[in-house]
C-alpha cells in the first residue's frame, strides 16, 4: 500500500517552504509528521542512527514563532532535514557509524549544518552511513547499527556510503538530507533509492566539520526530491569558508532562476561506452535512451561522446588516492584498534597501508591529466549525460552484485576531476527498482547541471510513484 | 597459514594488529595495492606533478588539529 499522495511527509522542501511561508502549514505539524513516520518505519528501514526529536520540535516552534512575527528567513525556513552521521552536530551524538566514535557528542556544528540552520531549516537527526563514510564496497552487517534498507524493496541495497540519506528521502522521513561524496557516496544512494543526489564542484561547499574520508576527494552535498530543492539547498550551502581552504570565493548564482531557463540549444554529450567490460544492464541502457529522447524533445542538441580514458582508469587513480589518504586519517585506529572497525573499513585500511608514496603521487599526477581530459570535453558540449550505475540496486543476498554496484559505477571520473555531477532518477525497472542517469558539467557550473536535470524532471515529476511500505504501525 | 614475507612486512611497518585481524584479507590487500600502483602511469617529464600547495598563514596550512578524533575534511591541504 502506497502512502497517500497528499501526505505532507512527501512534500518537496520547496513546496513545504512555500506552505510554511504562506501560513498554510505549521513547521511544528510537519516535524511531528516526520517524527511519526520515523517512529513507525525506522525499525524496518534503519535510516536514522539518532533522532533529535526534542531539539527538532523546539527549532520548529521557534521557526513558527519567527515567521508569525514577520521574520521569515527564506525558502527553507521551518523545513525539516537530516544529515549523514559524519557531520558534526552540537549536542547531538556523532558516531560516523563506527564503534570508534559511539560516545562522541561534539560541541560544534559542521559549517553546512550551521548554514542550513541559519536559513531556518530544522534538523531532525543523524542518518545511517558506512563507517566513516567509506569502505571497500561490501556490506557485512558488522557495524554497530543495523544496515539501512532500500524503501523500494527492503531486501535490497541502498547504495553507499550515505545510506540513510538516500533511503530517508525515498521513504518520506525528511524533506532533504545531506550526504558526503568521495567516490560516489551521494550519487550512489540517490541512484539506488530513486532520488536526486548532487555532488557540487570540489571547493563549492565547505566541508568544515564533516569527518574526513579522503581530503582531496571529499565533497559535501544534498540529496532531495526535486531540482528546485537542490537549487535552494545549494544556494544556502555554497560559498567560501575560511575553515575549509579548498573552498573558492566565487559568486553563488541564483540556481533556482537558472534552473528554469530550459535546454533549447544546450549541447549534451552522451556517453554510452565507458570502455572495456563496462556494459550496463538493459534497464540502465533503457533509462539512458529515454533520457536522451526526453532532452531531445526539450530542444537540447545531443551527440555521442567518449571520455578520453576508460572509466576504469579514473577508478584506479581514485582508489590509490582514496586508500592512501583514508589510511593517513585512520592510521592510529587501524594499527591500534582494528578490531573495532568493520570489515569494509578495515580492508580498505589494509590497502591504504600498502600503497607506496611514489604510487600515491603518480596517481595524483595522473589525476591532473584525467581531470584536464574531462574539462576539455566541455569545449564541445555543455553537459555530459551518462549512466550513474551499471545496474539497479541489487538484493543484499547477492554480495558480489552489492560490491559491483559501487565498484562498477560510473561515478569516478567526476570524483577524480572535481566536476559537479548529479544522479537523477530515471523511472523504474520491471521489478519496481529505481533506474538512474548521471549528469556532469563544467567546474562551478551547477546552474547548467540543474537546468538540464530540470528538463528531465519536467517529463517525470516527483513523486509520480512512492515506495509501498505498508500501513504505518501505531506508535505510542 | 600466513605468508612469512607478509607477516614480516606487517611487523616491520607497525601493522601487526591489522594483519592479525584478517591475514588473508591483509595479504590480498597488499597484492591489490601493489598491482594498482604498478599500473599507474608515470609522466615522462620530471616537472609536472601534483604540486601539493603549502600556504603559510592559511587555515589548515599544514597544521595538525589538536583533537585527532575530530579531524575534518577541511583540515588538510587539497592535493589537486
Amino acid at each position: 500500500m502506497s502512502p497517500a499522495l497528499d501526505d505532507i511527509a512527501f512534500l518537496s522542501a520547496a513546496e513545504a517552504g512555500r506552505r510554511i511561508a504562506a501560513g498554510t502549514l505549521s513547521p511544528v505539524a510537519l516535524v511531528r509528521r516526520m517524527l511519526e513516520r520515523i517512529a513507525a518505519l525506522n525499525d524496518r528501514l534503519q535510516c536514522y542512527i539518532t533522532v533529535a526529536a526534542d531539539l527538532a520540535l523546539d527549532a520548529a516552534a521557534r521557526a513558527e514563532a519567527e515567521i508569525a512575527a514577520g521574520q521569515h528567513r527564506g525558502p527553507l525556513h521551518g523545513v525539516p532535514f537530516a544529515v549523514k552521521d559524519n557531520y558534526l552536530t552540537a549536542g547531538i551524538r556523532t558516531t560516523a557509524g563506527s564503534r570508534l566514535m559511539l560516545d562522541t557528542v561534539p560541541d560544534s556544528n559542521a559549517e553546512a549544518v550551521l548554514r542550513l540552520q541559519a536559513a531556518g531549516a530544522v534538523l531532525l537527526g543523524k542518518l545511517n552511513t558506512w563507517e566513516y563514510g567509506t569502505g571497500n564496497g561490501g556490506v557485512y552487517f558488522d557495524l554497530p547499527f543495523p544496515v539501512a534498507r532500500n524503501p523500494w524493496d527492503t531486501a535490497c541495497f541502498t547504495g553507499g556510503s550515505s545510506t540513510g540519506a538516500g533511503a530517508a528521502i525515498a521513504a518520506g522521513l525528511a524533506c532533504f538530507t545531506l550526504g558526503s561524496d568521495t567516490g560516489g557516496s551521494i550519487r550512489l544512494p540517490a541512484a539506488a533509492c530513486g532520488v536526486i543526489g548532487l555532488k557540487p564542484t570540489y571547493g563549492r561547499v565547505s566541508r568544515a566539520g564533516m569527518l574526513p574520508n579522503c581530503w582531496s576527494l571529499d565533497v559535501a552535498g544534498p540529496l532531495c526530491r526535486t531540482t528546485e530543492d537542490a537549487a535552494l539547498i545549494l544556494a544556502v550551502l555554497a560559498g567560501p569558508d575560511g575553515k575549509d581552504e579548498a573552498t573558492r570565493d566565487l559568486p553563488v548564482p541564483d540556481y533556482a532562476r537558472h534552473r528554469d531557463a530550459g535546454v533549447q540549444g544546450l549541447r549534451v554529450g552522451v556517453i554510452q561506452d565507458g570502455g572495456p567490460d563496462e556494459t550496463c544492464s538493459p534497464a540502465q541502457q533503457a533509462a539512458l535512451a529515454e533520457s536522451v529522447a526526453a532532452l531531445e524533445r526539450a530542444g537540447a542538441r545531443l551527440q555521442p561522446v567518449r571520455l578520453p580514458d576508460a572509466v576504469a582508469s579514473y577508478r584506479q587513480a581514485a582508489s590509490l588516492i582514496n586508500w592512501s589518504e583514508s589510511f593517513s586519517i585512520h592510521e592510529a585506529d587501524a594499527t591500534q584498534r582494528p578490531h573495532l572497525m568493520g570489515r569494509a573499513l578495515r580492508t580498505k585500511m589494509m590497502a591504504g597501508a600498502a600503497v607506496r608514496a611514489a604510487d600515491y603521487l603518480a596517481a595524483q599526477r595522473q589525476r591532473r591529466l584525467l581531470a584536464a581530459g574531462v574539462e576539455a570535453m566541455f569545449g564541445t558540449v555543455d553537459v555530459l549525460l551518462l549512466p550513474g550505475t551499471h545496474a539497479v540496486a541489487p538484493p543484499f543476498a547477492q554480495a558480489d552484485e552489492v560490491m559491483d554496484f559501487t565498484r562498477r559505477s560510473w561515478m569516478a571520473p567526476f570524483s577524480l576531476s572535481g566536476h559537479p555531477a548529479l544522479a537523477f532518477p530515471a523511472g523504474f525497472d520491471a521489478a519496481g527498482m529505481p533506474r538512474n542517469v548521471q549528469l556532469a558539467t563544467r567546474w562551478f557550473d551547477e546552474s547548467t547541471l540543474l537546468r538540464c536535470a530540470a528538463a528531465l524532471e519536467t517529463g517525470a515529476p516527483w513523486p509520480a510513484r512512492r515506495p509501498a511500505l505498508g500501513p504505518e504501525p501505531a506508535t505510542a | 597459514m600466513s605468508d612469512p614475507f607478509v607477516t614480516e612486512y606487517a611487523a616491520s611497518h607497525g601493522l601487526g594488529r591489522l594483519q592479525e585481524a584478517d591475514p588473508a584479507a591483509f595479504a590480498a590487500a597488499l597484492a591489490q595495492a601493489a598491482e594498482a600502483g604498478a599500473a599507474m602511469p608515470r609522466p615522462a617529464d620530471k616537472e609536472s606533478g601534483p604540486a601539493p600547495v603549502f600556504r603559510p598563514g592559511r587555515p589548515g596550512g599544514g597544521q595538525e588539529p589538536q583533537d585527532a578524533s575530530l579531524r575534518t575534511s577541511a583540515d588538510a591541504t587539497p592535493m589537486s
